[in-house]
């Protein structure tokens, strides 16, 4: 067997277009109840997709009047889909910036418990860095690289997968 | 004896992994690997629920505590626990500690959000201020702040996370499709707070959750301790020793939140009891005596010379304690329960040893032991004379001693007509009694918002 896909199921509450929320087929009522995302990975697992994925940060974005902007807080939200699924991975995403490092390992080493070795961190700031310019202060490359040492390998499971900017030292120093 | 009285206990299982005596772990049922297992956990839940207790609970603190060596070590985070038991479960409550010291008010507030809205308005917040330099150290600081800084940033700390709960109303998620209009923007808004300690613009990016405010719960019973819990607390865990000292704390606290402009009802206090249960006496006892058997002395004395602040060696095993140790003054952390450890040691007149063996149980709550009408009647005096509006339910071994308090004394409380035979409500507020928290923020328009990036 050759090199295989990885399918990873990315989502948002509403879909990820803009006014997927206002289609007759969407959901809209359910968008709150974990139930709906429990059969969404449940489904996912069904296909055998690789993993579940939930975009994050603190902070509600603009336009709340036209989309739906909220986001439930992704540790909690996969810890009760862990416990509705067996075998699909459960990515969420953690701002280095506005998590303390002995939490947010915390809350991931409970997940990883919690499903049986299923947990993933996308670890936020990754599109930042992984642009043509980057501008990210100093103060914040370097609590990047205290939590995450450069050359760390993040993705022992998937050497074919490696993000650049995070797989590689040269791109995450001032001096590259 | 059937209870004429109209008021219901409130009782809460304060869960661990294989008990709350510290030996618990070596008997042949329990399994030492269970503070991993979510099917242990689940399991627990719903031997609770069975019960119709109001919630179960889990202590928390970003450390690694005590002697790995002597009893099993490292936790996992109670909300993502608690999240993942919310679905084995129906209706009981699900109570978490997390650390105003260690976290940040928009990162937690939003969590306690979301546990509420997974479990469909059943989270409560047990609110610490964490004690210890170990878990300073933890988060980039030596030592602790001191105890009234801690305590300053607690409150602060708690009405953020209200403000931040009640920036959107009840009624701003509009989901039109047709005429294309998700939330409202006039009930959703920023909070612009900004403190001695925090400095957040808000609004949440939850919507308010089904309690409206998660359920918030105190520990701490330091002068401190009582000042937070009579401005912000709905139900307060606490420990005493005897029915004078609970009688004491309990009249105390509810004057408190009547002085803080509070119905006093609107607080419900919670002392600890350990219930050693057997179906004789003698059964009772004999199981007390095999896991006080159990202890490790020489572990169990570097710990309780660490709580009184003096070093191992100046604590013979089979002499009582010190005459010069500090007083509650002079220290800077868990201040009432080094109170009450002295203050025990001295008025029973205790050894070293048999200090240990007595905290064994529960590290300072009451332990009783007996049979279940024993312990049922234990709690009926506290209930009835003025110190408790019921119970935090800390069996010694887990799961047989939450399966025996359910089974057994649960149905003696019931037949005194003390406690509820099914559960009434589906919030964890509603089985405490407490209304749902009016919106603060009801009725204004919020100022448009302008958001400053866009970053996901």
């Amino acid at each position: 067997m050759g090199r295989q896909l990885k399918l990873n199921l990315f989502i948002y509450p509403g879909g990820h277009h803009e006014a997927a929320w206002r289609h007759p087929k969407s959901h809209t009522d359910r968008l709150l109840d974990i139930r709906f995302y429990q059969e969404l990975a449940q489904r996912a697992e069904a296909a055998k997709l690789d993993a579940v994925f939930y975009a994050d940060g603190p902070a509600l974005e603009n336009n709340v009047q036209y989309a739906t902007r909220f986001r439930i807080e992704p540790f909690t939200w996969l810890s009760a889909i862990a416990v509705a699924t067996e075998r699909v991975g459960l990515i969420g995403t953690a701002s280095t910036t506005c998590l303390e490092p002995y939490n947010a390992a915390r809350l991931f080493v409970s997940l990883d418990h919690l499903s049986n070795g299923r947990a993933g961190w996308n670890i936020d700031l990754e599109g930042a860095l992984g642009a043509d310019k980057v501008s990210v202060s100093t103060d914040v490359l370097d609590r990047i690289d205290e939590i995450v040492p450069p050359g760390t390998t993040l993705n022992q499971a998937d050497a074919g997968h490696r993000p650049p900017s995070l797989a590689d030292p040269l791109l995450r120093r001032r001096s590259r | 004896m059937t209870s004429e009285n109209s008021r219901h206990l409130h009782l809460n299982a304060f869960l661990m992994s294989t008990g709350h005596h510290e030996a618990s772990w070596r008997l042949p049922e329990s399994d030492p690997q269970s503070s991993t297992d979510i099917e242990h956990y689940k399991h627990l839940a719903r031997t609770a629920e069975r019960g119709k207790l109001d919630s179960i609970f889990f202590a928390d603190s970003p450390v690694l505590f005590g002697e790995v060596g002597r009893r099993p070590a490292g936790k996992l985070e109670p909300t993502v626990l608690l999240t993942a038991i919310a679905g084995a479960t129906e209706r009981i409550g699900l109570i978490a500690t997390a650390s105003t010291t260690y976290n940040d008010p928009f990162n937690l507030a939003r969590r306690f959000a979301s546990v509420d809205w997974v479990s469909g308005g059943r989270a409560g917040w047990n609110v610490v201020t964490t004690a210890g330099p170990d878990a300073a150290r933890n988060f980039g600081v030596d030592d602790q702040p001191a105890h009234a800084v801690r305590y300053e940033r607690a409150a602060e700390f708690i009405e953020v996370a209200q403000k931040l709960w009640d920036s959107w109303q009840d009624d701003a998620v509009l989901a039109d499709k047709a005429a294309g209009v998700w939330g409202d923007s006039e009930k959703i808004r920023a909070i612009d707070h900004e403190g001695k300690h925090f400095k957040v613009r808000g609004p949440l990016n939850v919507p308010r959750s089904p309690q409206g405010h998660p359920l918030i719960v105190q520990a701490g019973s330091s002068e401190d301790g009582k000042d937070l819990a009579a401005r912000y607390a709905d139900a307060v865990f606490t420990a005493h020793q005897t029915l004078a000292d609970a009688q004491e704390f309990y009249s105390d606290l509810k004057a408190r939140t009547a002085a803080a402009g509070r119905d006093p009802e609107t607080i419900k206090i919670l002392p600890g009891i350990v219930p050693v249960i057997g179906a004789t006496e003698e059964e009772a006892l004999e199981l007390e005596r095999e896991l006080d058997r159990l202890i490790k002395p020489e572990y169990a004395r570097i710990q309780l010379a660490k709580t009184l602040r003096v070093a191992p060696e100046d604590l013979p095993l089979d002499r009582q304690l010190p005459e010069d140790l500090p007083s509650e003054d002079e220290i800077e952390g868990a201040k009432s329960r080094y109170t009450l450890i002295v203050q025990l040691a001295r008025r029973e007149k205790l050894t070293v040893r048999q200090l240990i063996g007595r905290l064994g149980g529960g590290r300072g709550h009451r332990t009783f032991t007996g049979t279940p009408v024993q312990v049922a009647d234990a709690i009926q005096e506290w209930f009835d004379g003025g110190a408790a509006d019921g119970f935090n339910i800390m069996a010694p071994v887990l799961p047989s001693g939450l399966e025996t308090f359910v089974d057994q004394v649960v149905p003696i409380l019931q037949e005194r007509g003390l406690f509820r035979t099914d559960y009434t409500g589906t919030t964890l507020r509603g089985h405490y009694g407490l209304e749902r928290p009016a919106n603060r923020f009801a009725g204004d328009v919020a100022p448009e918002l302008t958001s400053i990036g866009s970053a996901f």
